[in-house]
């Protein structure tokens, strides 16, 4: 399964509060620096281990269990699905 | 130069209210 943003959703970075903004009909949604980076890479081709190593290249640390368990969150709160 | 991995979490404004003041802010 390859995870992406829901129709209608998109991420966006504030400038003025330094910060990724997830803007969708039935709010706003605010990642940290790590859930931005995974959102970032939600472009329905990826898996999450393929985030995940994607993730690695750039943070040490990467847990793929952290991956899995913030994009179930995400599909919870209906801004992400699975492809 | 790779950033120390950190537990991926969000915060959700979800009300009218709370996204005016999201945007307020």
């Amino acid at each position: 399964m390859t995870p992406r943003l829901r129709r209608g959703v998109r991420l966006t970075y504030d400038r003025t509060r330094r910060t990724h903004v997830l803007l969708f009909p039935e709010g706003v949604l605010v990642p940290n620096a790590t859930a931005a980076a995974v959102l970032e890479l939600c472009d329905g081709e990826r898996t999450v281990p393929d985030i995940a190593a994607s993730l690695g290249e750039r943070y040490a640390g990467v847990r793929e269990s952290d991956v899995g368990d913030v994009l179930a969150r995400l599909v919870d709160r209906q801004v992400v699905e699975w492809a | 130069e790779l950033e120390v991995w950190t537990t991926p979490d969000f915060e959700e404004y979800e009300t009218p209210m709370e996204v005016t003041a999201y945007f307020g802010r």
